[in-house]
């Protein structure tokens, strides 16, 4: 199937009343949850992974990735209005936005930051729309080893980005590879670790611990510094000039190319990517200088780049089976929910499916820009809800969300546990991100280290005697010492926020 | 290094260790493969390194004695245990009381605490919002959320 074909054939299944009530639906809580701050993609979707059980895959998918993606269009607001990013990927946007609602242009920056999040998201879309397909064809010939070789190098790129100190981010990684080797061993039956405990005989569900890591311990950590209400900016007039729209053309452009080529590679999330564009477009500016004084190149670049990342993200996601996040891991975990794989046999057995998925993310980007740039001043008023009532709901939700995986009391002390875990490591800065990917991830590691071995009659030179498999250990390896050898020097940035909840 | 993070080393060595333990029973080789006591191994073997690195690092002068406590201190601390407590009770609760009304309770204790809202805006708001979620989750989408002795 051509991605043409594939892709019209998408959208005449995208388009049906329930698919586009469910994107709406999607794109409108994304848009919520990206305005909020402490709420995220990664617990929000956890929250509704399980309640999504009652609608069929496509909506559910499709609804979920609304979220992820939407959410990214809603930070913009709380940065530009407030001086406070609704998400960690909109930190950049506070630079720029927020001087420019002081100077009483709130309207522009906001419209700015809608259509270059439009013009990039859309534009990577057609990125994820021809670079998956060949992606999965290469997948096609990957067998248990390169599939080892991917994970390691997934995991490695994930825990040198995680702040600062690479200890910290193989402890919590660890932790999480050790998450899964409880309860029954998927090959040979055998109860691990369980601890003569029947709960435990299942092991820990990745959606109550994402719950618990990003979800309760946000809150611990907010009613600790007890947030409160602040001061928002007025909007004024919405639109930009017609010169300043195409003196941001570049902008757009290099934010897409850069947002959707390092949204790809694993462990680099939007809020990376983010970071990454900002700086890029200072750099190609003629008066960096002015850059945090009120420019609007210092919104479309970081507001782009985080909308194309999602994009980018999507390609590993769909082409191997590997997420590239913790939302695309929470998506990938819905997958799974549905009993659905991803990677090179869905593209065989079931590439309408991610047709419809990918044709829906193009009509959730039209949604978007109609609920971003004329309602933005009613996003405006959600940043006005009171703390002291947002906290216990998302409590409230947050224990449904971790009863209805299994419909199970005990993950809610599971729920609760993690939570705890998560505040402690917030504390000490210890990146969460590490865990949950290992959690998702682990169980698919063992399994595929274990089959290369007795593929290979137990020979361990399976992982350098194949090229694809070693070319990837050895990145990783290579990855690992230059991160070792940038934080002696302290020249490494500490990309990903210790502690990030939205990534 | 914080003091903290000397816990953490403890712990990745005691985990290490009771993982070894534990991993005993089982066959490390199997069939040409690895068993299902290998991979827990490994893991206890990457859990007991970072655990040294951490004491190396912090035996060998890495330490920062001029990190912020890390529970705080004030109203942050006070609101902090309340909203731990509360959470747990709220557990427990579920188990006894059921899902809607201790999902009440925290909800009026939230909003008392953190916000110091009015009695009857307290009331009001946590009645309805609790009574509209219990509404939509038990008898539009048929979830059996906990109903506890009282059957709420």
């Amino acid at each position: 199937m051509s991605a043409w074909s594939g892709l019209l054939g998408g959208f005449a299944a995208a388009v049906s009343p329930v698919n586009l009530l469910w994107c709406f639906i999607g794109s409108v809580l994304g848009t919520f949850v990206g305005v909020l701050p402490g709420v995220g993609p990664t617990p929000a979707i956890a929250m509704l992974l399980p309640i999504t059980s009652y609608l069929g895959p496509v909506p559910a998918i499709i609804m979920l990735a609304g979220i992820y993606y939407g959410s990214q269009y809603g930070g913009s607001t709380t940065s530009i209005l407030l001086n406070m990013p609704g998400e960690i990927s909109s930190i950049p946007t506070c630079l720029d936005g927020y001087q420019l609602a002081k100077q009483g242009r709130a309207g522009p920056a906001l419209a700015m930051a809608a259509i270059s999040s439009f013009f990039a998201g859309t534009l990577s879309l057609v990125g994820l729309t021809f670079f998956a397909p060949p992606l999965a064809e290469v997948a096609l010939m990957f067998q248990p080893a390169e599939y080892v070789g991917l994970m390691v190098f997934a995991l490695a790129v994930v825990v040198n980005l995680s702040g600062k100190s690479l200890t910290k981010g193989l402890i919590s990684g660890g932790f999480g590879l050790l998450f899964t080797a409880i309860g029954m061993d998927s090959i040979t039956g055998e109860q691990r670790m369980t601890f003569g405990s029947l709960e435990m005989l299942n092991g820990f569900n990745f959606v109550v611990a994402a719950i618990g890591l990003f979800a309760i311990a946000e809150i611990l950590v907010s009613v600790e510094e007890e947030v409160g209400q602040v001061a928002m900016m007025k909007i004024g007039k919405l639109m930009p000039t017609l010169r300043e729209l195409w003196n941001n053309v570049g902008a757009m452009i290099r934010a897409t190319l850069l947002g959707f080529g390092l949204g790809m590679l694993p462990g680099v999330s939007p809020a990376v990517t983010a970071f990454i564009a900002y700086d890029t477009e200072k750099r190609f500016s003629k008066h960096p200088e002015k850059f945090g004084t009120g420019v609007l190149e210092g919104v479309t670049a970081p507001e782009g780049a985080n909308n194309s990342a999602t994009s980018g993200g999507f390609v590993p996601l769909f082409a191997f089976g590997l997420p590239s996040s913790s939302a695309l891991a929470m998506l990938l975990g819905a997958l799974m929910i549905y009993g659905l794989q991803p990677g090179p046999i869905m593209w065989q057995q079931n590439p309408l499916f991610i047709w419809t998925v990918i044709a829906s993310m193009y009509i959730g980007n039209v949604m978007l820009l109609v609920l971003n740039l004329p309602l933005v001043g009613m996003w405006a008023k959600v940043c006005e809800i009171p703390y002291s009532i947002l906290c216990p709901t998302v409590l409230i939700f947050c224990a449904i969300g971790a009863f209805s995986v299994r419909g199970n009391v005990f993950d809610l002390w599971v729920a609760l546990i993690f939570g705890f875990v998560g505040y402690g490591m917030k504390k000490l800065s210890y990146p969460p991100a590490p865990m949950l990917l290992c959690m998702i991830l682990g169980d698919r590691l063992e399994s595929s280290f274990r089959q290369s071995l007795v593929l290979s009659g137990g020979s361990f030179s399976v992982f350098l005697t194949r090229p694809i498999t070693a070319v990837l250990l050895a990145l990783a390896v290579i990855l690992t010492a230059a991160s070792l050898v940038a934080r002696r020097r302290a020249t490494a940035p500490s990309v990903l926020v210790e502690g990030d909840p939205n990534y | 290094m914080r003091r903290e993070d000397l816990i953490v080393a403890v712990l990745c060595l005691a985990t290490s260790a009771m993982i070894l333990v534990e991993s005993v029973p089982y066959y490390f080789t199997e069939r040409g493969g690895l068993g299902s006591g290998a991979y827990p191994c490994y893991l206890a073997l990457l859990l007991a390194i970072c655990g040294v690195s951490i004491l190396v690092q912090w035996f060998r002068g890495n330490r920062k004695t001029d990190t912020p406590p890390f529970f705080p201190r004030g109203r942050g601390r006070k609101l902090l245990v309340c909203t731990a407590g509360s959470l747990v009770a709220y557990r427990v609760g579920t188990d006894l009381l059921g899902f809607t009304f201790a999902s009440l309770l925290l909800m009026i204790y939230q909003m008392r605490l953190l916000g110091h809202h009015r009695w009857w805006t307290t009331l009001v708001l946590s009645f309805v919002f609790v009574a509209l979620v219990a509404y939509t989750f038990r008898e539009w989408l048929y979830m059996a959320l906990p109903r506890g002795f009282l059957g709420l």
